[in-house]
């Protein structure tokens, strides 16, 4: 592909110092820790891997919110890992997030309107009131709400409808990437189906790309083009995601594949899952050389010596030292 | 004779704003070793009507109609003659016969008592045993449920545990009494798949070994398409289909149910189509429409569903399914 992506990670790392006292030892959470990975544009890029691993601190570090400790963040060409002032701000207005909680998410005091306003306000992309209003208008039925939701208050809405008012204000400076950190998490099945319809729709319309980071691997496999797969901070595997559910080549992908359960009684009950011994370790202590080795049921002394580094096979990446020749 | 048999069980709460009403006229049996799924989205009625069977319903609630008959016993609130005889007979039940796992495993377990402690006083209650044999039992538990290092971990409080330890610690003290039924209440959904399968496997292995009868509450088709034999949908206070698991998945025949299915996506498939969702919110139990709760949602609604309540059809001995498409008497559009 000559194409060139939207957005390149590279060698990321974002960690949080939780050290308790001044004479405690230092106690560093690597959240984030040498991760890379390109989004195309227009693609959707799935992030999953189980709590803790690292998603949402990635997802935040990539719009800003957290401040990487090492490494490069790629937007159309331009480094912005370290960028501030008004760079900043033209990238804020480029790269929205799209919360899971749709109740914490939105000011109870403000009306919907007033939501999805604020940032027209802020990056001064509307003169008059009457454009900032006449444009509220319009994304609301862009995210499928009527127009006199704009005078109401988030308390008055469902979870559902809330979320399409997050989506509503993220799209309000007409950003080319939004990172969603597991906007259906919380949602029921039926309305879940509404809200990715939804995101597909505007993608379309918008030419957006997405990060789009659950928990739920059917949908993320259903919407994403590419699929990563975190364990620990780091990216064990990332490919297109037909190809990395069907053909998992990572230990850990394999192992967490085999546990979704699948909607259709003869495929679940006859289904076989790898079990995987002990719990996920501290992002504190990780292990020395591969982080999966504590779990793997491949592991060789070698793993637990040597971090292996992402290579790639086909079109996939997989960090694993089965793969390094 | 059916282990469990619920006939016609309704719940209302009363509130500022009116009766909410939670439970209407639900009816289903469970044999012992059975699984039953019951699935529908949240504020469908699947806790309260457990919580009603079970005898915790909250102050302002009340089952208002039915009859619930357990082990041979009927345990409806009318059968006592004191609300006192009914709350002592339940929570007598609730620590033997009957078992229940929460999906938040902090509703059960006390933050301020050792892991031991929570386990063998229950054990000492049931069993009348002494308490070293009963630290041996809870040991022997702790370990079935696959908790590592027992012995040490026995002494430690909750906050110790990871979310997916507490809940098999829950599970330790459920199985306790060796149960006859086990209502477990979304017991996975705060938990990592990986943590859920072997959750489920747990509540598996017990229910084969012991031939108790599971009731798995969840909004995950994935869970029950993996647990569960039979299966009852949900819906505004209602079952509106129940069945095998074969005839729910293959061959579903209420509107809900199939939208349901079509709502969900299943990862061994890779199509490329964009999902069907159901259009609409779920009804107001406040006012709850007066035919069939799925009228406004659903794109075959006909003029009778909106005034009339559909009864149930039977497709097979095991098959039903409220909806008036089935109903000869209706008028089709
Ligand atoms: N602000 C923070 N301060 C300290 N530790 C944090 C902070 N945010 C996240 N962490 C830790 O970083 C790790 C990754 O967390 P997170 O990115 O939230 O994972 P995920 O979204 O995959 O569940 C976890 O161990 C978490 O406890
Ligand atoms: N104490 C209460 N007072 C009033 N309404 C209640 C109370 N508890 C539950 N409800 C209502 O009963 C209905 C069914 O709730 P529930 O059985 O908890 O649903 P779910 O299917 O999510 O488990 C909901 O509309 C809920 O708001
Ligand atoms: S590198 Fe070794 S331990 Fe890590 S996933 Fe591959 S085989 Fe397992
Ligand atoms: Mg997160
Ligand atoms: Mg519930």
């Amino acid at each position: 592909m000559s194409e060139k992506p939207i957005l390149s990670v590279k060698h990321l790392k974002t960690y949080f110092d939780v050290t308790k006292g001044i004479f405690s030892p230092k106690q560093i959470v690597k959240a984030v820790d040498d991760v890379s990975f390109d989004v195309m544009p227009n693609e959707t890029f799935g992030l999953v891997g189980e709590s803790g691993c690292g998603k949402t601190t990635l997802g935040r570090t990539i719009v800003k919110l957290y401040d990487p400790v090492d490494g490069s963040i790629e937007f159309e060409g331009q480094d912005i890992a370290k960028i501030k002032g008004a760079k900043l701000k033209a990238f804020r207005k480029d790269m929205q997030m799209i919360f899971q909680d749709p109740y914490a998410s939105l000011n109870p005091r403000m009306t919907v309107g007033e939501i999805i306003k604020e940032p027209m306000i802020i990056h001064e992309i509307y003169k008059t009131e009457e454009e900032r209003e006449a444009r509220a208008v319009e994304l609301l039925r862009i995210v499928g709400l009527k127009p006199d939701h704009i005078r109401r208050y988030p308390a008055e809405f469902s979870g559902g409808q809330r979320q399409r008012i997050g989506i509503a204000r993220a799209l309000a400076v007409n950003p080319k990437f939004i990172v969603c950190d597991e906007p259906i998490s919380a949602l029921d099945a039926s309305i879940q189906a509404q809200v990715v319809n939804l995101l597909e729709n505007i993608q379309k319309e918008m030419n957006l790309s997405y990060l789009f980071i659950a928990h739920d691997l059917s949908m993320v496999k259903h919407i994403s083009d590419k699929i990563g797969v975190m364990y620990l901070g780091n990216m064990v595997e990332v490919g297109p995601s037909n190809d990395v559910y069907h053909r998992p080549l990572h230990p850990y992908t394999v192992a967490l594949l085999s546990a979704i359960p699948i909607p259709d009684p003869d495929v679940a009950k006859s289904k076989s899952r790898i079990v995987l011994e002990g719990e996920i370790p501290s992002p504190i202590n990780p292990p020395s050389g591969c982080p999966f080795s504590t779990r793997c049921p491949k592991a060789t002394e070698r793993c637990r010596r040597e971090r292996p580094k992402p290579i790639q096979v086909g079109d996939r990446l997989v960090a694993c030292l089965l793969y390094e020749k | 004779m059916a282990l469990l048999e619920v006939e016609n069980l309704s719940t209302e709460f009363f509130t500022d704003q009116g009766t909410v009403k939670a439970v209407s006229d639900v009816s289903f049996s469970l044999d012992a070793g059975e699984a039953l799924g019951i699935v529908g989205e949240s504020g469908s009625g699947k806790s309260q009507t457990m919580y009603t069977i079970i005898g915790l319903l909250a102050g302002n609630g009340k089952m208002t109609e039915g009859k619930v008959t357990f082990d041979g016993q009927d345990i409806s609130r009318s059968s006592f003659a004191t609300k006192k005889d009914y709350e002592e007979a339940m929570r007598k039940i609730r620590g033997n016969t009957m078992a229940m796992i929460f999906q938040d495993p902090m509703t059960f377990l006390n933050p301020i008592l050792k892991i031991g402690d929570q386990l063998i006083e229950p054990i000492m209650n049931h069993k009348s045993v002494s308490r070293a044999e009963a630290e041996k039992q809870a040991l022997h538990l702790m370990e079935m449920v696959g908790i590592p290092s027992a012995e040490k971990r026995i002494n430690q409080y909750p906050f110790e545990f990871s979310g997916g330890m507490r809940q098999r610690i829950v599970i330790a003290i459920a199985l306790a009494n060796n149960p006859k039924l086990i209502i477990a209440d979304e017991p996975t959904t705060a938990l990592d798949v990986t943590i859920q399968a072997q959750v489920l496997e747990l509540i598996d292995e017990l229910r084969k070994e012991s031939n108790s009868a599971v009731i798995m509450i969840t909004h995950d088709l994935g869970v029950v398409a993996k647990l569960c034999h039979r299966i009852a949908i949900m819906y505004g206070g209602k079952i509106v289909e129940i069945g095998t698991d074969k005839e729910i998945f293959y061959d579903a025949k209420h509107p809900y149910t199939q939208g349901l299915l079509k709502c969900i996506t299943n990862p061994e498939e890779d199509s490329e189509e964009p999902l069907t969702p159901i259009p609409g919110s779920p009804p107001d139990l406040l006012n709850p429409p007066a035919g069939c709760p799925f009228v406004d949602r659903c794109e075959k609604a006909m003029r009778v569903c909106k005034d009339y309540k559909p009864e149930y059809t039977n497709f097979s001995s095991t098959h039903q399914c409220a909806c008036w498409l089935n109903d000869s008497r209706a008028v089709k559009k």
